[in-house]
């Protein structure tokens, strides 16, 4: 379950980062394109353009474990989310302005860093698939000590 | 097409980050961002680790990995699929990557506490482009600018003028401002500094700068401090790129460190050196044989400013400019010992001064409390100088003298700025420090040097001396050998042409200066010695 106080974090211009992996566990990353929390934090949805998410659809279709990873770049403040793949389904016209407000937010945010707006508006956005997935646990993985911890998971559970 | 990694060297620079992805034995996958990539050969990548995290567990159990790189001016990205193949502690690579990490750690005050543990390095199974990943560019919006020519003639060409200089560099004022300015103006490496080696404290001096004004001269720097001071400890060239990108992350553990209750193993944050806002920095250490004698620095505002060939060629002139000091020091030195040997008596009074052996080395800390924003560690601030002014206890008459008459007619017809017609000195023995017109001016030995002449041209007129005569004077407490008396005396006069041009120190050929004073002076002495 995703917390309350980070959905507004996790819909920001955070950056998104998919991990996934193949059967034979040969591992696949991919940037993701906006996210909606669903279901009051026990879903998510993220979106992959389709162009650059090839191998990691493939990887979903077959097994659906996904690592998805908010990474805010003005102080690197990081959580990553753990879960498995509900459904992939082609992202909708009601889908598509939760791209493109996540697209202009990210180039906010990249700009603050120095990274001029219009090298992030050249990525590639649309068509993209919704990638919906059930939040299995939530860390913390912004760097320094302490990166891994769970945030809502069972305490057990380390990663980041 | 066959992609070379050595084609991807801006990816390989720090300045965008890279993602990678791990996957356990439990099918977990992991992915996180990467500060950098290192290139080890055409096969091969290194990757820090810092905190033995889960992508690190992740590939001791299963050594497969995917990075995703991305060009850091046209952002286009490529995928390489890598394997684990074994962490280095120790070596060149680790050296490398160590001492790059040192210096962020150094100056966002976390020396000891983010550090590398191990290089790891990973074999390069696969590299493609990312197709598809960035829209058609506009010939308009898109267009990179032109780049100004370079590449080996060029920079050839620069080595060859720049070395012709230093070897005719009749003395190492002219050497080292001759070689910087050739830097900007044959290489364009328009911000840079040479900082010199005081043996006695451990702390190196900014002696020469270029595209800073003429603020920076004095500024030091403690060895093992921030990327000048790492370089001199390690006596290892560092070259960051993207050094807001660094010292970001530096700054996002620095938080989380001091949320988790840790603070106290933190120190403040260092400032750059130079430019506040530097994205690239290089620095080199000045080596005659395992002798350091300095530090090189070149920055500027563009991260993608320097590469490998600019390390290959400035190391080059770094050698250069390192022969040139250590001739010159040498020459004075040896010219030192002449001027002893044709006065024997001088040579016994200097060998057998007391303070020689009893006394310990004056150190080299001439200070600088004015220098560029964000640049090299005020010396004044650990002796107490900046605080001085407050002082008011004055122990000794002030001396005042006028200048002559065509001394003072001299100064009108300079064609500058009239000079004022008064300025007051003021020595502080306790932290041999002088003040001009309560406005700090330098310290330590080039301080009681000058107090030293100034005093001499009051009590006796006196306006020529000589090197060998400062050597001997047991008030300045110069250590008998690499005593430095050169360096110290450019220090003095770049900061009494800053702060106090009516007195000036000239060069009167080897081994001999003169004063020349267009105003009327006042000396003080305040505060216990």
């Amino acid at each position: 379950m995703i917390p309350t106080d980070l959905h507004d974090y996790i819909e920001s211009g955070v950056s998104i980062l998919i991990g996934t992996r193949s059967d034979r566990l040969l591992p696949e990353c991919c940037r993701g394109l906006g996210a909606r929390v669903e279901n009051g934090g026990s879903e998510l949805t993220v979106f992959v353009p389709a162009a650059t998410a090839c191998h990691t659809l493939v990887n979903l279709r077959a097994n659906g474990r996904v690592a998805v990873c908010f990474a805010r770049a003005a102080d690197h403040r990081s959580v990553q989310v753990k879960g498995q793949v509900l459904a992939i389904e082609d992202a909708t016209d009601e889908d598509r302005p939760v791209v493109l407000r996540y697209r202009i937010a990210l180039a906010e945010a990249w700009g603050v860093i120095g990274i001029p707006p219009r090298i992030t508006l050249r990525m590639t956005h649309w068509p993209c698939q919704a990638i919906r997935l059930r939040v299995d646990a939530l860390f913390n993985q912004t760097p320094g000590p302490g990166a891994g911890a769970a945030l809502a998971a069972p305490a057990s559970s380390v990663s980041g | 097409m066959t992609i070379n990694l050595k084609d991807l060297a801006p990816c390989f620079q720090g300045i965008a980050p890279s993602l990678i992805a791990t996957c356990g034995l439990d099918g977990e996958p992991n992915v996180t961002y990467l500060s950098q990539v290192y290139y080890v050969d055409e096969s091969h990548v290194a990757l820090s680790c810092q905190f033995f995290n889960k992508t690190r567990r992740n590939v001791d159990e299963n050594p497969y990995a995917t990075v995703v790189l991305y060009h850091p001016v046209t952002f286009e990205g490529w995928r390489l699929c890598l394997r684990f193949l074994r962490s280095e502690v120790e070596g060149p690579l680790f050296d490398t990557m160590a001492v790059r990490i040192q210096v962020i750690a150094s100056h966002t005050g976390m020396t000891g506490v983010f550090r590398l543990l191990s290089a790891d390095v990973y074999e390069v199974i696969s590299v493609e482009a990312l197709e598809g990943l960035l829209l058609p560019a506009d010939p308009v919006l898109d267009a990179q600018p032109n780049l100004l020519p370079s590449g080996p003639l060029t920079e050839i060409r620069g080595v060859q003028v720049i070395s012709e200089r230093i070897t005719r560099a009749q003395d190492l004022d002219f050497l080292l401002t001759d070689a910087l300015t050739a830097l900007d103006e044959l290489l364009g490496f328009s911000h840079s500094m040479v900082l010199l080696l005081d043996e006695c404290s451990d702390r190196l001096v900014a002696i020469a700068t270029r595209g800073y004004g003429s603020k920076g001269i004095g500024g030091e720097v403690p060895i093992g401090h921030g990327l000048i001071g790492t370089v001199a400890e390690h006596r290892r060239m560092v070259r960051v790129a993207g050094m807001r990108v660094e010292l970001r992350y530096g700054r996002a553990i620095r938080g989380r460190v001091e949320e988790c209750g840790e603070a106290d193993r933190l120190a403040p944050e260092i400032p750059l050196p130079g430019l506040p806002d530097a994205q690239a920095q290089l620095a080199l250490p000045l080596l005659a044989g395992e002798r350091l004698l300095g530090v090189l620095v070149v920055e500027s505002r563009d991260p993608l400013c320097f590469d490998e060939w600019d390390e290959a060629f400035l190391q080059i002139l770094g050698n250069q400019i390192a022969m040139g000091i250590d001739r010159m020091q040498s020459m004075d030195e040896d010219a030192g010992d002449l001027d002893a040997a044709s006065a024997p008596q001088a040579r016994t009074a200097r060998s057998g001064r007391p303070s020689s052996a009893a006394q310990p080395a004056e150190s080299f800390q001439p200070a600088a409390v004015d220098q560029p924003a964000g640049t090299l560690q005020p010396a004044g601030a650990a002796g107490g100088a900046a605080s001085a002014p407050g002082r008011s206890t004055a122990s000794a008459p002030g001396r005042s003298v006028a200048p002559s008459p065509e001394k003072a007619a001299r100064a009108r017809t300079k064609g500058r700025a009239r000079p004022l017609a008064h300025r007051s000195f003021v020595y502080y023995p306790g932290d041999e420090s002088i003040f001009v017109d309560d406005e700090y001016l330098i310290r330590n030995v080039p301080a009681k040097i000058l107090w030293r002449i100034l005093g001499q041209y009051q009590d006796e007129g006196r306006t020529d001396f000589s090197n060998r005569e400062l050597r001997l004077d047991p008030f300045l407490g110069l250590p008998p050998i690499r005593d430095n008396l050169e360096s110290r005396l450019i220090l003095l006069r770049k900061r009494l042409a800053e702060k106090c041009p009516e007195v000036r120190l000239v060069s009167r050929g080897r081994g001999r200066l003169g004063l020349e004073v267009e105003s009327s002076i006042e000396m003080l002495e305040r505060g216990s010695p």
